[in-house]
Protein backbone atom coordinates (compact mmCIF):
# COMPACT_ATOMS: atom_id res chain seq x y z
CA UNK A 1 0.00 0.00 0.00
CA UNK A 2 1.56 3.22 -1.15
CA UNK A 3 0.80 6.57 0.35
CA UNK A 4 1.26 9.84 -1.49
CA UNK A 5 3.40 12.59 -0.04
CA UNK A 6 0.43 14.79 0.58
CA UNK A 7 -1.41 12.15 2.57
CA UNK A 8 1.78 11.28 4.37
CA UNK A 9 2.18 14.90 5.46
CA UNK A 10 -1.44 14.97 6.57
CA UNK A 11 -0.94 11.85 8.69
CA UNK A 12 2.08 13.37 10.37
CA UNK A 13 -0.05 16.36 11.33
CA UNK A 14 -2.89 14.12 12.52
CA UNK A 15 -0.58 12.06 14.66
CA UNK A 16 1.07 14.84 16.61
CA UNK A 17 -0.76 16.26 19.64
CA UNK A 18 1.15 19.51 19.28
CA UNK A 19 -0.51 20.31 15.93
CA UNK A 20 -3.99 18.92 16.55
CA UNK A 21 -5.37 18.90 20.05
CA UNK A 22 -7.26 15.94 21.50
CA UNK A 23 -10.73 17.49 21.11
CA UNK A 24 -10.20 18.20 17.46
CA UNK A 25 -8.77 14.71 16.93
CA UNK A 26 -11.84 13.18 18.55
CA UNK A 27 -14.18 15.25 16.39
CA UNK A 28 -12.31 14.09 13.27
CA UNK A 29 -12.69 10.48 14.31
CA UNK A 30 -16.41 10.91 14.95
CA UNK A 31 -16.87 12.62 11.60
CA UNK A 32 -14.90 9.86 9.89
CA UNK A 33 -17.06 7.09 11.37
CA UNK A 34 -20.19 8.69 10.00
CA UNK A 35 -18.92 9.67 6.60
CA UNK A 36 -17.21 6.34 5.95
CA UNK A 37 -20.24 4.34 7.00
CA UNK A 38 -22.57 5.72 4.40
CA UNK A 39 -21.92 7.51 1.16
CA UNK A 40 -24.93 9.81 1.54
CA UNK A 41 -23.71 11.26 4.82
CA UNK A 42 -20.27 12.00 3.42
CA UNK A 43 -21.32 15.43 2.18
CA UNK A 44 -23.41 16.26 5.24
CA UNK A 45 -20.48 16.11 7.56
CA UNK A 46 -18.71 19.42 7.88
CA UNK A 47 -15.60 19.48 9.92
CA UNK A 48 -15.08 22.47 12.04
CA UNK A 49 -15.00 25.40 9.68
CA UNK A 50 -12.50 27.14 11.85
CA UNK A 51 -10.01 24.34 11.29
CA UNK A 52 -6.75 25.39 9.79
CA UNK A 53 -5.70 24.15 6.39
CA UNK A 54 -3.48 21.68 8.21
CA UNK A 55 -6.49 20.28 10.00
CA UNK A 56 -8.40 19.77 6.78
CA UNK A 57 -5.47 17.99 5.20
CA UNK A 58 -5.21 15.79 8.29
CA UNK A 59 -8.89 14.86 8.14
CA UNK A 60 -8.74 14.14 4.41
CA UNK A 61 -5.65 12.00 4.93
CA UNK A 62 -7.45 9.99 7.58
CA UNK A 63 -10.28 9.23 5.15
CA UNK A 64 -7.88 8.36 2.35
CA UNK A 65 -5.91 5.98 4.55
CA UNK A 66 -9.05 4.22 5.72
CA UNK A 67 -10.37 3.74 2.19
CA UNK A 68 -7.01 2.67 0.77
CA UNK A 69 -6.41 0.24 3.63
CA UNK A 70 -9.83 -1.32 3.06
CA UNK A 71 -9.18 -1.46 -0.68
CA UNK A 72 -5.92 -3.31 -0.14
CA UNK A 73 -7.45 -5.38 2.65
CA UNK A 74 -4.62 -4.38 4.99
CA UNK A 75 -4.74 -5.94 8.44
CA UNK A 76 -4.52 -3.81 11.57
CA UNK A 77 -0.87 -4.72 12.32
CA UNK A 78 0.28 -3.51 8.90
CA UNK A 79 -1.81 -0.40 9.27
CA UNK A 80 -0.23 0.18 12.69
CA UNK A 81 3.25 -0.04 11.26
CA UNK A 82 2.35 2.41 8.49
CA UNK A 83 1.04 4.87 11.07
CA UNK A 84 4.04 4.36 13.33
CA UNK A 85 6.22 5.41 10.44
CA UNK A 86 4.34 8.70 10.44
CA UNK A 87 5.22 9.10 14.11
CA UNK A 88 1.68 8.68 15.42
CA UNK A 89 1.55 8.83 19.17
CA UNK A 90 0.37 5.49 20.62
CA UNK A 91 -3.05 6.48 22.11
CA UNK A 92 -4.09 8.06 18.80
CA UNK A 93 -2.80 5.08 16.88
CA UNK A 94 -5.07 2.79 18.90
CA UNK A 95 -8.06 4.99 18.22
CA UNK A 96 -7.41 5.04 14.48
CA UNK A 97 -7.04 1.25 14.48
CA UNK A 98 -10.32 0.99 16.33
CA UNK A 99 -11.95 3.22 13.75
CA UNK A 100 -10.53 0.98 11.02
CA UNK A 101 -11.96 -2.16 12.58
CA UNK A 102 -15.36 -0.50 12.79
CA UNK A 103 -15.58 0.79 9.23
CA UNK A 104 -13.49 -1.80 7.35
CA UNK A 105 -16.27 -4.23 6.48
CA UNK A 106 -18.77 -1.57 5.57
CA UNK A 107 -16.20 0.09 3.39
CA UNK A 108 -15.32 -3.13 1.66
CA UNK A 109 -18.96 -3.89 1.03
CA UNK A 110 -19.32 -0.48 -0.60
CA UNK A 111 -16.13 -0.87 -2.58
CA UNK A 112 -17.20 -4.24 -3.91
CA UNK A 113 -20.34 -2.63 -5.29
CA UNK A 114 -18.36 -0.28 -7.51
CA UNK A 115 -18.12 -1.45 -11.07
CA UNK A 116 -20.45 -2.84 -13.67
CA UNK A 117 -22.31 -6.03 -12.98
CA UNK A 118 -25.09 -7.94 -14.63
CA UNK A 119 -28.40 -7.71 -12.79
CA UNK A 120 -28.33 -9.62 -9.54
CA UNK A 121 -31.15 -12.04 -8.82
CA UNK A 122 -32.51 -11.37 -5.37
CA UNK A 123 -35.82 -13.14 -5.16
CA UNK A 124 -38.27 -15.31 -7.02
CA UNK A 125 -42.01 -15.67 -6.91
CA UNK A 126 -44.17 -18.16 -8.69
CA UNK A 127 -47.70 -19.23 -9.27
CA UNK A 128 -49.11 -22.38 -10.67
CA UNK A 129 -51.97 -22.20 -13.12
CA UNK A 130 -53.88 -24.97 -14.68
CA UNK A 131 -54.66 -24.05 -18.26
CA UNK A 132 -57.95 -25.52 -19.33
CA UNK A 133 -58.39 -23.76 -22.59
CA UNK A 134 -57.10 -20.64 -24.27
CA UNK A 135 -58.18 -18.57 -27.21
CA UNK A 136 -54.90 -19.25 -28.90
CA UNK A 137 -52.73 -22.29 -28.97
CA UNK A 138 -49.79 -20.72 -27.20
CA UNK A 139 -50.65 -22.56 -24.03
CA UNK A 140 -50.97 -26.27 -24.01
CA UNK A 141 -53.64 -27.24 -21.60
CA UNK A 142 -52.16 -28.48 -18.38
CA UNK A 143 -50.19 -27.13 -15.46
CA UNK A 144 -48.31 -23.97 -16.18
CA UNK A 145 -45.94 -22.04 -13.94
CA UNK A 146 -45.52 -18.32 -14.06
CA UNK A 147 -42.18 -17.37 -12.53
CA UNK A 148 -41.00 -13.90 -11.62
CA UNK A 149 -37.34 -13.31 -10.97
CA UNK A 150 -36.64 -10.11 -9.11
CA UNK A 151 -33.32 -8.64 -10.16
CA UNK A 152 -31.35 -5.72 -8.84
CA UNK A 153 -28.57 -3.69 -10.36
CA UNK A 154 -26.28 -2.23 -7.67
CA UNK A 155 -27.36 1.39 -7.45
CA UNK A 156 -29.77 0.86 -10.31
CA UNK A 157 -33.05 -0.34 -8.91
CA UNK A 158 -35.15 -3.44 -9.36
CA UNK A 159 -36.43 -5.17 -12.44
CA UNK A 160 -38.71 -8.12 -12.88
CA UNK A 161 -38.14 -10.91 -15.38
CA UNK A 162 -41.25 -12.87 -16.03
CA UNK A 163 -41.54 -16.13 -17.85
CA UNK A 164 -43.82 -19.10 -18.13
CA UNK A 165 -42.85 -22.73 -18.06
CA UNK A 166 -44.52 -26.08 -18.20
CA UNK A 167 -44.00 -28.81 -15.64
CA UNK A 168 -41.15 -30.35 -17.65
CA UNK A 169 -39.43 -27.05 -18.20
CA UNK A 170 -39.71 -26.29 -14.51
CA UNK A 171 -38.05 -29.61 -13.75
CA UNK A 172 -35.29 -28.69 -16.18
CA UNK A 173 -34.81 -25.30 -14.56
CA UNK A 174 -34.81 -26.59 -11.00
CA UNK A 175 -32.49 -29.43 -11.97
CA UNK A 176 -29.97 -26.99 -13.35
CA UNK A 177 -30.16 -24.70 -10.34
CA UNK A 178 -29.79 -27.66 -8.02
CA UNK A 179 -26.74 -28.79 -9.95
CA UNK A 180 -25.16 -25.37 -9.55
CA UNK A 181 -26.00 -25.28 -5.84
CA UNK A 182 -24.51 -28.74 -5.32
CA UNK A 183 -21.28 -27.83 -7.06
CA UNK A 184 -21.06 -24.68 -5.02
CA UNK A 185 -21.47 -26.56 -1.76
CA UNK A 186 -18.83 -29.03 -2.85
CA UNK A 187 -16.40 -26.23 -3.60
CA UNK A 188 -17.18 -24.61 -0.25
CA UNK A 189 -16.35 -27.82 1.59
CA UNK A 190 -13.01 -28.40 -0.10
CA UNK B 1 -65.43 -43.59 -40.16
CA UNK B 2 -68.84 -44.01 -38.63
CA UNK B 3 -71.81 -44.11 -40.89
CA UNK B 4 -73.90 -41.90 -38.69
CA UNK B 5 -73.74 -38.23 -39.50
CA UNK B 6 -72.08 -36.60 -36.53
CA UNK B 7 -73.32 -33.50 -34.96
CA UNK B 8 -71.28 -30.52 -36.00
CA UNK B 9 -68.91 -29.63 -33.25
CA UNK B 10 -67.53 -26.57 -34.87
CA UNK B 11 -69.16 -23.27 -35.23
CA UNK B 12 -68.31 -21.81 -38.59
CA UNK B 13 -69.73 -18.65 -40.05
CA UNK B 14 -71.53 -18.77 -43.38
CA UNK B 15 -68.81 -16.79 -45.09
CA UNK B 16 -66.22 -19.18 -43.74
CA UNK B 17 -68.22 -22.10 -45.20
CA UNK B 18 -68.46 -20.26 -48.49
CA UNK B 19 -64.70 -19.83 -48.61
CA UNK B 20 -64.21 -23.49 -47.91
CA UNK B 21 -66.58 -24.44 -50.70
CA UNK B 22 -64.05 -23.27 -53.21
CA UNK B 23 -61.52 -25.84 -52.01
CA UNK B 24 -63.96 -28.68 -51.62
CA UNK B 25 -64.99 -28.24 -55.26
CA UNK B 26 -61.45 -28.86 -56.51
CA UNK B 27 -60.22 -32.23 -57.67
CA UNK B 28 -57.74 -34.09 -55.57
CA UNK B 29 -54.49 -33.01 -57.24
CA UNK B 30 -55.36 -29.32 -56.89
CA UNK B 31 -56.65 -30.00 -53.40
CA UNK B 32 -53.34 -31.55 -52.44
CA UNK B 33 -51.58 -28.43 -53.65
CA UNK B 34 -53.94 -26.25 -51.65
CA UNK B 35 -53.16 -28.26 -48.53
CA UNK B 36 -49.46 -27.86 -49.22
CA UNK B 37 -49.81 -24.10 -49.50
CA UNK B 38 -51.86 -24.00 -46.32
CA UNK B 39 -49.25 -25.99 -44.44
CA UNK B 40 -46.55 -23.74 -45.78
CA UNK B 41 -48.59 -20.77 -44.63
CA UNK B 42 -48.68 -22.09 -41.09
CA UNK B 43 -44.97 -22.77 -41.05
CA UNK B 44 -43.50 -19.85 -42.92
CA UNK B 45 -46.25 -17.32 -43.42
CA UNK B 46 -48.23 -16.57 -46.54
CA UNK B 47 -46.64 -17.25 -49.89
CA UNK B 48 -48.50 -14.95 -52.26
CA UNK B 49 -46.60 -16.12 -55.31
CA UNK B 50 -47.72 -19.70 -54.89
CA UNK B 51 -51.29 -18.59 -54.32
CA UNK B 52 -51.34 -16.43 -57.44
CA UNK B 53 -49.76 -19.18 -59.54
CA UNK B 54 -52.31 -21.73 -58.39
CA UNK B 55 -55.21 -19.35 -58.84
CA UNK B 56 -54.24 -18.80 -62.46
CA UNK B 57 -53.98 -22.51 -62.99
CA UNK B 58 -57.47 -23.20 -61.71
CA UNK B 59 -58.86 -19.89 -62.98
CA UNK B 60 -60.23 -18.35 -59.82
CA UNK B 61 -59.45 -14.87 -58.50
CA UNK B 62 -56.35 -15.02 -56.27
CA UNK B 63 -58.20 -13.25 -53.49
CA UNK B 64 -60.83 -15.99 -53.30
CA UNK B 65 -58.17 -18.67 -53.23
CA UNK B 66 -56.37 -16.87 -50.48
CA UNK B 67 -59.55 -16.64 -48.43
CA UNK B 68 -60.17 -20.32 -49.04
CA UNK B 69 -56.69 -21.24 -47.84
CA UNK B 70 -57.03 -19.06 -44.79
CA UNK B 71 -60.40 -20.67 -44.19
CA UNK B 72 -58.79 -24.08 -44.30
CA UNK B 73 -56.17 -23.06 -41.75
CA UNK B 74 -58.85 -21.56 -39.56
CA UNK B 75 -60.74 -24.82 -39.77
CA UNK B 76 -57.67 -26.74 -38.61
CA UNK B 77 -56.98 -24.32 -35.78
CA UNK B 78 -60.56 -24.33 -34.57
CA UNK B 79 -60.66 -28.10 -34.62
CA UNK B 80 -57.42 -28.34 -32.75
CA UNK B 81 -58.53 -25.81 -30.21
CA UNK B 82 -61.73 -27.71 -29.57
CA UNK B 83 -59.69 -30.90 -29.29
CA UNK B 84 -61.69 -32.75 -31.89
CA UNK B 85 -60.73 -36.38 -32.22
CA UNK B 86 -59.79 -37.39 -35.75
CA UNK B 87 -63.19 -39.12 -36.12
CA UNK B 88 -65.00 -35.96 -35.12
CA UNK B 89 -62.80 -33.99 -37.44
CA UNK B 90 -63.61 -36.25 -40.38
CA UNK B 91 -67.26 -35.99 -39.45
CA UNK B 92 -67.06 -32.23 -39.53
CA UNK B 93 -65.40 -32.33 -42.91
CA UNK B 94 -68.14 -34.55 -44.21
CA UNK B 95 -70.76 -32.11 -43.02
CA UNK B 96 -68.91 -29.33 -44.77
CA UNK B 97 -69.16 -31.15 -48.06
CA UNK B 98 -65.63 -32.42 -48.46
CA UNK B 99 -65.31 -35.57 -50.54
CA UNK B 100 -63.93 -38.74 -49.06
CA UNK B 101 -60.43 -38.56 -50.44
CA UNK B 102 -60.26 -34.92 -49.42
CA UNK B 103 -61.39 -35.89 -45.93
CA UNK B 104 -58.66 -38.49 -45.74
CA UNK B 105 -56.01 -36.04 -46.79
CA UNK B 106 -57.14 -33.35 -44.37
CA UNK B 107 -57.52 -35.79 -41.49
CA UNK B 108 -54.01 -37.00 -42.13
CA UNK B 109 -52.85 -33.40 -42.11
CA UNK B 110 -54.80 -32.77 -38.93
CA UNK B 111 -53.38 -35.70 -37.01
CA UNK B 112 -49.82 -35.45 -38.27
CA UNK B 113 -49.28 -31.74 -38.59
CA UNK B 114 -51.69 -30.58 -35.95
CA UNK B 115 -48.87 -30.33 -33.45
CA UNK B 116 -47.31 -27.52 -35.39
CA UNK B 117 -50.38 -25.43 -34.64
CA UNK B 118 -49.65 -25.93 -31.01
CA UNK B 119 -46.37 -24.07 -31.16
CA UNK B 120 -47.26 -21.43 -33.69
CA UNK B 121 -50.05 -19.02 -32.93
CA UNK B 122 -49.16 -15.72 -31.39
CA UNK B 123 -50.57 -13.62 -28.63
CA UNK B 124 -49.53 -11.37 -25.84
CA UNK B 125 -48.06 -13.86 -23.45
CA UNK B 126 -45.01 -13.85 -21.25
CA UNK B 127 -41.98 -15.46 -22.86
CA UNK B 128 -41.39 -19.09 -22.23
CA UNK B 129 -38.47 -20.65 -20.42
CA UNK B 130 -36.03 -22.12 -22.89
CA UNK B 131 -32.70 -22.82 -21.28
CA UNK B 132 -30.44 -21.93 -18.40
CA UNK B 133 -26.66 -21.96 -18.62
CA UNK B 134 -24.57 -21.23 -15.57
CA UNK B 135 -21.01 -21.02 -14.43
CA UNK B 136 -19.55 -20.77 -11.00
CA UNK B 137 -16.88 -18.14 -10.60
CA UNK B 138 -14.90 -16.45 -7.89
CA UNK B 139 -14.08 -12.81 -8.28
CA UNK B 140 -10.56 -12.34 -6.97
CA UNK B 141 -9.98 -8.62 -7.51
CA UNK B 142 -11.50 -5.43 -8.81
CA UNK B 143 -10.14 -1.94 -9.16
CA UNK B 144 -11.92 -0.77 -6.04
CA UNK B 145 -11.22 -3.87 -3.97
CA UNK B 146 -7.90 -5.53 -4.66
CA UNK B 147 -8.04 -8.65 -2.58
CA UNK B 148 -11.30 -10.46 -2.47
CA UNK B 149 -12.85 -13.86 -2.87
CA UNK B 150 -16.38 -13.27 -3.97
CA UNK B 151 -18.14 -16.43 -5.12
CA UNK B 152 -20.70 -15.74 -7.81
CA UNK B 153 -22.85 -17.71 -10.16
CA UNK B 154 -23.34 -16.14 -13.54
CA UNK B 155 -26.32 -17.43 -15.45
CA UNK B 156 -27.66 -17.05 -18.92
CA UNK B 157 -31.40 -17.41 -18.93
CA UNK B 158 -32.78 -17.93 -22.42
CA UNK B 159 -36.43 -17.15 -22.90
CA UNK B 160 -38.39 -17.97 -26.00
CA UNK B 161 -40.72 -15.31 -27.21
CA UNK B 162 -44.04 -16.91 -27.95
CA UNK B 163 -45.01 -14.22 -30.38
CA UNK B 164 -44.72 -14.87 -34.05
CA UNK B 165 -43.47 -12.15 -36.34
CA UNK B 166 -45.88 -9.25 -36.26
CA UNK B 167 -48.51 -9.10 -38.93
CA UNK B 168 -47.95 -6.86 -41.90
CA UNK B 169 -44.40 -8.02 -42.35
CA UNK B 170 -45.36 -10.37 -45.10
CA UNK B 171 -42.64 -9.26 -47.45
CA UNK B 172 -39.83 -10.91 -45.52
CA UNK B 173 -41.83 -13.97 -44.64
CA UNK B 174 -39.70 -16.40 -46.60
CA UNK B 175 -36.49 -15.50 -44.79
CA UNK B 176 -37.45 -17.66 -41.81
CA UNK B 177 -38.52 -14.66 -39.76
CA UNK B 178 -41.17 -16.75 -38.04
CA UNK B 179 -38.71 -18.58 -35.87
CA UNK B 180 -39.53 -17.85 -32.26
CA UNK B 181 -36.96 -15.34 -31.11
CA UNK B 182 -34.77 -16.10 -28.12
CA UNK B 183 -33.96 -13.42 -25.63
CA UNK B 184 -31.02 -13.93 -23.33
CA UNK B 185 -30.71 -12.47 -19.87
CA UNK B 186 -27.32 -12.44 -18.24
CA UNK B 187 -27.81 -12.60 -14.50
CA UNK B 188 -25.66 -13.01 -11.44
CA UNK B 189 -26.47 -14.49 -8.12
CA UNK B 190 -24.57 -15.05 -4.91
CA UNK B 191 -24.45 -18.45 -3.21
CA UNK B 192 -26.99 -17.59 -0.54
CA UNK B 193 -29.33 -16.22 -3.19
CA UNK B 194 -28.91 -19.32 -5.30
CA UNK B 195 -29.87 -21.59 -2.44
CA UNK B 196 -32.81 -19.33 -1.70
CA UNK B 197 -34.08 -19.30 -5.30
CA UNK B 198 -33.50 -23.01 -5.72
CA UNK B 199 -35.47 -23.64 -2.55
CA UNK B 200 -38.36 -21.50 -3.71
CA UNK B 201 -38.58 -23.16 -7.10
CA UNK B 202 -38.15 -26.64 -5.64
CA UNK B 203 -41.10 -25.89 -3.46
CA UNK B 204 -43.03 -24.74 -6.52
CA UNK B 205 -42.22 -27.98 -8.26
CA UNK B 206 -43.19 -30.06 -5.26
CA UNK B 207 -46.44 -28.15 -5.02
CA UNK B 208 -47.14 -28.96 -8.66
CA UNK B 209 -47.17 -32.67 -7.96
CA UNK B 210 -48.81 -32.45 -4.57
CA UNK B 211 -51.97 -34.32 -3.78
CA UNK B 212 -53.98 -31.12 -3.88
CA UNK B 213 -52.78 -30.23 -7.36
CA UNK B 214 -53.32 -33.73 -8.66
CA UNK B 215 -56.84 -33.73 -7.36
CA UNK B 216 -57.56 -30.42 -9.08
CA UNK B 217 -55.99 -31.70 -12.28
CA UNK B 218 -57.92 -34.88 -12.10
CA UNK B 219 -61.23 -33.13 -11.76
CA UNK B 220 -60.45 -30.83 -14.67
CA UNK B 221 -59.36 -33.42 -17.16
Amino acid sequence: MEISNQVSEGLKVLGSPSKIDDDLFRSYLEAAVISLSSAEKMSEIKINSTAEVDGKVAYASLLVVMVEAARHDVDSTSLASILEEKRFDPPRLDKVLKLYSVVKHKLQAQLSGIGSFPPHVVDATWKLDYVIKSDNLEYKSGPQYLVNLLTEVPGGGEKKIQFACTMEEMQDLVGKLREAAKLMEKVANV
Amino acid sequence: MSGLPRTMQLFLTDSHKQHLELVSKQDISVFREVCQIALDFVRNGPNLKAIVALSQEIEVPPQSLRLAIEGLIKLLIESFKNKLSSEDFTGSLQALGFREEQQDLLTKLYTEEGKILNVVGGSVTPPHFHNLDWRFEVQVASRSLLHQLTPLITMKLSLKDGETAPKGKESDSDSGAKKPSLQDHILQIDPVGLLHITGILEQALAEGSSRHCRRVQHSLE
